[in-house]
């Protein structure tokens, strides 16, 4: 499992963090992240292991990429924090499916949930 | 191969039981199929289930205040704001929200009202709800309520369903699914009204969404005959009517005994039962005449005003003791009492509006409270007041309020709660919740009342088109702090 995560924490340093950085970020990924975590919830409340390590793993890419815009952007710690706690809990999500702890992994999709909208809600334009 | 050799190959092997279980979904409680249990629930829908955890309450009763009243003016007494009436929002106060709502953003606004402590909680009301305060000590506020705000339709169908677009079951249908009817003559889900019509944006706000049909909403009118087309028509006797319903049914049997899969066949035979059963039934839940003369005075239907609104709640009490899970009251005012508006949407007229609704409700709710108490059914039964969003700080058109959806106040009161509590609070001017970690949105507030009824909303879950769903989408969070 550890080298599963050092290998997702690699892909996502090399691809989505550099490719993030200095530029806008792409509205069809949020869309892309929360078509995931809806069905990330599904997959999780189904006990459907491999399709939720899957997700999990795509939404930890997606966030790092988020947090890294944000960073290069410099203008909005808030969602630096928020992107950063997202992106740790969807790498605990893929821990916690694994060691069959399928109702600790739903809690933490919920986390994700209110964290976008959290995001969303203060990052709306007035 | 014909369609007997095809049924009759799937009847051999046992796979007809996946047409069952593909009705159910995943059952609550169990987390995935059970083809056996799937095919009990397809014979009978509505057969009591068991909660996740024991239940600390056994039915809701949800007062939806249509049009959204101004709990500014109600229950968050906020001295800063009559301080700073008729100037301009300070900036500090916007921060963070999105004002581009129908009148913009005006000067700070505050109306003639009388501030009061009540009971021991030291809760406080205005002058408009004199009979609710007397009740102050059964309520557990919630001060920091947020939605989504949009028109009163999309943020109504939210408040219900938990989505802003139609499709989704509301939440009196999850309950039904997830625990079944405790009254085999009645339906497990009600919605009530007070008003001349059905509550805007109608059925979609009790629709079971991609559950079952079964566990809808039933609407029951106001007067004596409830439910549209329940009685047959004159020229048919009951007698006849036995008769009529004994040879459906045994034709119908010979259909359930073929084709054991087919769970919309067993679904119809089962309501023409349920409505011979309901013609009677239903009228002598909601009669009031047995109801002494002290009950409706309780209820304020002794006053012209607050009648229709006091026999809807007595109608509610009665079919709360009669074990009906979900009843959904819709208030309005009837139109021989209205001057323009219906509802509590006051962007104007904010003085006139709110005195003709809170004399409307404020002592047919203090009655059902004071009367549940009394008789044991306070502490298994949970009154929840709501409304699709809250009204702004500032003004609108000189004498009203726009929406708010950032900071407003509902109540819960009932069984498993902290009575006499108030959860969150709002700014100074009383336009956003102070804290957002208290933040505590509809899906939340359904989350609640779910964990009340012995249901975990996470595990309250059905298969639809493949994918699990669940009462509160992708959020929900049990306001754990209210909890007694």
């Amino acid at each position: 499992m550890r080298k599963t995560l050092i290998v997702m924490g690699l892909v996502t340093l090399l691809t989505g963090g550099v490719r993030a950085a200095g530029t806008e970020l792409d509205t069809d990924l949020m869309q892309t992240i929360e078509d995931t975590n809806l069905s990330l919830t599904s997959n999780i409340a189904l006990k459907n292991a491999k399709s939720s390590k899957a997700e999990a793993a795509e939404l930890h890419r997606m966030f790092t990429q988020v947090e890294s815009h944000f960073v290069a952007k410099g203008d909005a710690p808030d969602a630096v924090d928020l992107s950063k706690k997202s992106k740790d809990w969807a790498g605990e999500i893929a821990q916690s499916v694994d060691s069959q702890q399928f109702e600790h992994a739903q809690e933490l999709a919920g986390n994700i949930s209110r964290a976008c909208k959290t995001c969303h809600n203060f990052y709306k334009k007035s | 191969m014909s369609n007997d050799s095809r049924r009759d190959f799937l009847r051999k092997s046992g796979l007809y039981l996946g047409g069952a279980a593909a009705f159910s979904g995943v059952i609550p409680g169990l987390g995935g199929f059970s083809a056996a249990y799937a095919a009990d629930l397809a014979a009978d829908p509505l057969a009591p289930k068991a909660p996740h955890f024991p239940a600390k309450i056994k039915s809701v009763i949800w007062l939806h205040q249509e049009g959204a009243p101004s709990t500014l003016d109600l229950y968050d007494y906020k001295p800063e704001l009559i301080k700073l009436a008729g100037k301009e929002v300070p900036a500090s106060f916007l921060k963070g929200i999105k004002t581009s709502t129908q009148g913009g953003v005006g000067k700070l606004f505050a109306s003639k009202r009388e501030w009061k402590q009540h009971g021991d909680s030291g809760a406080w009301f205005s002058d408009l709800l004199p009979n609710l305060a007397t009740q102050a000590d059964k309520l557990t506020f919630i001060k920091s309520s947020v939605t989504v705000g949009a028109t009163h339709d999309i943020s109504i169908l939210k408040l219900n369903t938990g989505d802003v677009n139609p499709g989704r079951p509301s939440l009196g249908a999850w309950i039904s699914y997830a625990l079944g009817s405790a009254n085999q003559d009645l339906p497990p889900y009600v919605v009530l009204y007070n008003g001349d019509r059905e509550p805007r944006a109608g059925a979609a706000n009790w629709n079971s969404g991609f559950l079952p049909a079964v566990y809808q909403g039933t609407p029951f009118r106001p007067g004596d005959d409830p439910i549209l087309y329940l009685n047959g028509p004159d020229t048919r006797n009951s007698a006849q009517q036995r008769k009529s319903l004994d040879l459906l049914k045994r034709l119908n049997a010979l259909g359930t005994d073929r084709y054991p899969s087919d769970t919309e066949l067993r679904a119809r035979s089962r309501s023409y039962e349920l409505a011979d059963r309901m013609q009677v039934a239903a009228p002598k839940a909601v009669d009031l005449s047995k109801e002494s003369a002290a009950t409706k005075t309780l209820y304020g239907i002794d006053d012209n005003h607050s009648r229709t609104y006091g026999e809807t709640l007595l109608r509610a009490r009665r079919l709360v003791e009669n074990g009906v899970r979900f009843v959904q009251v819709v208030s309005s005012l009837p139109q021989a009492l209205a001057t323009e508006r219906l509802d509590w949407d006051a962007h104007d007229g904010l003085e006139e509006n709110h005195k003709g609704m809170a004399r409307l409700v404020d002592k047919p709710i203090a009655g059902l409270l004071a009367d549940l108490k009394s008789r044991g059914l306070l502490e298994t039964t949970l009154v929840v007041w709501t409304s699709e969003f809250g009204r702004t700080s500032w003004g609108e058109s000189g004498t009203g309020r726009d929406h708010n959806p950032w900071g407003y106040t509902q109540w819960m009161a009932g069984g498993g709660l902290k009575a006499g509590f108030t959860y969150g609070e709002t700014d100074d001017i009383g336009l956003q919740t102070a804290d957002k970690d208290k933040a505590v949105d509809t899906y939340d507030l359904h989350a609640t009342v779910l964990q009340l009824m012995g249901l975990d909303h996470l595990k309250t879950t059905f298969l639809n088109n493949g994918r699990s769903e669940r009462p509160t989408v992708v959020y929900g969070k049990v306001i754990k702090d209210i909890l007694a």
